[in-house]
């Protein structure tokens, strides 16, 4: 690619600066025929997620699931036909690089949920992508996120996702977008638990793309990290903002 | 021409409003409570070195030294005694399984519900047989609680006249934490529509039946016709409970009443009208807190 992701001033394709992120907008319980729901927009990725259960797991997956009294989660990630840039998508159903996302959310997903509270029963959670610019994994982890914690799920920690990725100079970038990425250059993506305090942060999940030098590794590393942490605070800020909502209504007359 | 309002998402308007002002603390996952060692750790919290931290997000409530964090919205969590409302979901021996909103399904036993007749007697292996006749699948009915087990499920108990098998009226339902616990769950309100708050969220709006006349232990189903103001008056009442669940208003009879004299002045199908909705939502919040 003739573009370079960094111009002589320091500017990026998209005018942002190389650890900017893009404007994120989040609301939780958009929905209201199930137990949990979020609405992100990263950039121009849009994501819709929602939770249904905990609840009697139902006889399909009971079968599955021989083992009988394991809490069983599970994950449903579909395209928009519409999603990507220009044509309608055929949607295909159970392709592999789907499998790959929902066997990686739940991995994830099961590290930080207090699973013993949740035995014998079902968690279902669906993730509809309506629109996609790159960093996608991100925008589904932070929007499941404020999903689970909309239904009153309990886990441990906010789990945050970011990318980052790395200009021929050696420079990295944070939270990349779809030009970004097809313009070459090898993209991270990164869910951790940030803590703020005296704890380090813990990695859930991470996938990278393409190679490059070892010795970049910790600086593309810090970067992905660093936006996990502002988009902490941003995930705090909407859920404390939403919480206010309902207290400051629904409890005070309890 | 026909009026239709499209609502984006992200600018779904927010129906709640200050009222008061409350400096409730909210702690959300992964916030440390307390350092102190000397608290026990209740719902909704965990501990992770020494130092207990809240799982969810919400208010936290102390009982001497109990420490539990209250969601602000889950599934419903059952007590001995609540009033709840279900709808059956599979018939095994000797049992029902009822979903009633929580976390698993409950059980209703045949051996605690009243047979037909009212009378007291052994069930015997026929009752056994003929269970699909009192109550089918997807079938609705009132019960109390009668036990909570150890791993959360319920087991109900239907063994009075005010609780049985629901025949003709309007299910919604909303989150159990707007329901207020009050003493009496059943309200018949002056419009001529009869009320059952469950306390699982689900709420059940019907006309006025006389149970005591039928004498059935509650599995008598009514097909009579109902009339034309009756149904409106059901209507109106559900979107009014509607109403003020969207804006987050406590629900119990006191609640209901105001929102329905309030609603008085618009037509039934206008009340589905979100900037309707809100405005009786708000006008019954102010009703209450004036009362208060």
């Amino acid at each position: 690619m003739a573009q370079e992701l960094l111009s002589l001033q320091g500017l990026r394709i998209d005018g942002r600066r190389q650890n900017e992120l893009r404007q994120i907008q989040c609301r939780l319980g958009v929905l209201e025929r199930c137990d949990g729901s979020a609405y992100m927009l990263h950039g121009n990725t849009k994501v819709i997620a929602s939770i249904s259960g905990p609840k009697h797991p139902t006889k399909n997956s009971a079968n599955k699931n021989r083992g009988g009294d394991e809490f069983i989660f599970n994950v449903r990630v579909k395209f928009a036909t519409f999603s990507k840039n220009g044509e309608r998508q055929k949607v295909v159903k159970n392709s592999k690089k789907l499998g790959e996302i929902e066997i990686n959310l739940k991995n994830i997903f099961k590290s930080v949920i207090l699973v013993e509270k949740y035995e014998k029963s079902q968690l279902d959670l669906n993730i509809e992508i309506l629109q996609t610019d790159g960093s996608e994994i991100c925008t589904v982890v932070n929007a499941a996120t404020l999903a689970l914690i909309d239904a009153g799920i309990c886990m441990k920690e906010y789990i945050c996702a970011c990318t980052a990725s790395l200009t021929n100079d050696g420079v990295a970038l944070l939270d990349v977008s779809h030009l970004e990425e097809i313009c070459g250059g090898p993209t991270l993506t990164i869910a951790a638990l940030p803590r703020t305090g005296d704890h380090e942060q813990s990695v859930a999940y991470v996938e990278l793309s393409q190679k490059f030098y070892l010795k970049d590794l910790n600086k593309i590393f810090d970067c992905a990290l660093m936006g996990c942490e502002k988009i902490r605070g941003i995930l705090d800020e909407a859920i404390r903002s939403n919480a206010f909502e309902l207290v400051n209504s629904e409890l005070t007359n309890n | 021409m026909a009026n239709i309002k499209i609502n984006l998402l992200m600018n779904k308007a927010k129906y709640t409003s200050d009222l008061g002002e409350n400096n409730c603390r909210i702690y959300t996952t992964g916030e440390v409570i307390t350092e102190q060692k000397d608290f026990m750790r209740g719902h909704g919290t965990y501990v992770e070195d020494g130092l207990i931290k809240s799982s969810v997000v919400g208010v936290v409530r102390q009982i001497n030294k109990l420490i539990s964090v209250v969601p602000l919205k889950s599934k419903y969590v059952g007590e001995i005694g609540d009033v709840v409302i279900g709808r059956v979901t599979e018939i095994q021996k000797k049992r029902w399984k009822i979903d009633t909103n929580s976390r698993l399904d409950s059980v209703l036993l045949i051996s605690s519900i009243n047979l037909p007749g009212g009378e007291l007697r052994r069930r015997n292996a026929e009752d056994e047989q003929s269970m699909r006749k009192l109550l089918q699948e997807e079938d609705l009915l009132s019960a109390e609680v009668q036990n909570v087990y150890v791993d959360g499920s319920l087991s109900l108990h239907t063994r009075s006249l005010k609780y049985g098998k629901l025949s003709q009226g309007i299910l919604i339902s909303v989150s159990p934490s707007l329901i207020k616990r009050r003493k009496n769950h059943f309200h018949n309100l002056p419009c001529g529509v009869s009320v059952i708050i469950g306390n699982n969220g689900y709420i059940w709006i019907s006309p006025i039946v006389n149970v005591e006349i039928e004498g059935q232990g509650g599995f008598a189903q009514s097909l009579d016709a109902i009339s034309k103001s009756d149904r409106e008056a059901i209507v109106r009442i559900k979107n009014c409970v509607q109403a003020l669940a969207s804006c987050y208003v406590m629900i119990y009879d006191t609640s209901i009443t105001f929102a329905y004299e309030e609603s008085l002045k618009y037509e039934a199908k206008e009340l589905l009208n979100h900037d309707t909705m809100y405005e009786i939502g708000f006008n019954t919040k102010l009703k209450l807190m004036q009362q208060e």
